[in-house]
């Protein structure tokens, strides 16, 4: 397989009422649907495994409509194609001075929007897991569950003697695992 | 958690969220992300005085049982920095 990282496209609207904005989230969309017509058109699509790492739209979290044509990009996407969400998808980690933060209703809009807000895909001796980075120190009941979902694929990967690749929005540490963040 | 990643059978972490603004349509957006695909490599992305045209490429990771491997492809996409500072 062909892992393609893609990521922070910041897909917003077109007809946004600021000037600036509108004319950055054209360019952001002739950007990304110009990407999409390059990957469609390459001989080798079906071993692409497309990975869109985040900040798929560019305000999802306030403004939901952001999300149903961010997705419809990503399906136009070849191959097998997967995403996680971003801070500008389901809010800023919590201990951020930036807000919004991540909260259950983000992530359900993305959930309903785009999809799974994390994944695995294991084949030929590989597993690619996706994180919601931005849920994690968030102490929201996800974060313990998508935990335990990792425990669980790393353990997979363990015994099937895979080589794991996690993907994810932000990254998770600076220098060491167990900073504290 | 995070400790659980720290070890070698965990290959590579992957992450977005980092990347520097090209392409601006206007140096007015000081904290406008940057619009192209920022998965997307070109040198200017690493040489923020370098403007100009910058054409792309896309970060690929060939898996299979005997390898991994890292390249790039072509991302058919070229914009032009300006960058804002």
């Amino acid at each position: 397989m062909k892992v393609i990282q893609l990521s922070d496209p910041h897909l917003g609207p077109r007809d946004h009422d600021d000037g600036l904005r509108r004319a950055a989230n054209r360019r952001a969309w002739d950007h990304a649907e110009h990407v999409a017509d390059a990957l469609r058109a390459r001989p080798d699509t079906d071993e692409l495994v497309i990975v869109v790492t985040g900040d798929l739209t560019d305000e999802g979290h306030v403004n939901p409509s952001e999300l149903p044509p961010a997705a419809g990009w990503l399906a136009s996407l070849p191959g097998a194609v997967y995403a996680v969400p971003g801070n500008h998808d389901v809010g800023n980690f919590v201990s951020s001075t930036a807000t919004p933060t991540v909260s259950e209703r983000y992530l359900a809009q993305w959930q309903n929007a785009v999809g799974p807000d994390r994944f695995a895909y294991a084949a030929d001796g590989h597993r690619l897991i996706g994180l919601n980075s931005m849920l994690i120190g968030s102490g929201l009941p996800p974060e313990a569950e998508q935990a335990d979902w990792l425990h669980g694929q790393l353990d997979a990967a363990d015994a099937a003697g895979e080589s794991v690749w996690v993907f994810q929005h932000a990254p998770l540490f600076l220098r060491a695992a167990d900073e504290v963040r | 958690m995070l400790g659980r990643l720290d070890v070698p059978g965990v290959r590579m972490l992957l992450h977005g969220h980092v990347h520097r603004r090209f392409d601006l349509p206007d140096p007015r957006l000081p904290h406008r992300a940057c619009p192209a695909l920022s998965g997307t490599h070109t040198e200017a992305d690493y040489f923020p005085r370098d403007a100009g045209v910058a054409r792309h490429d896309l970060g690929v990771l060939t898996l299979d049982a005997a390898r991994a491997e890292a390249s790039w492809l072509p991302a058919g996409l070229e914009t032009t920095s300006r960058y804002a500072g």
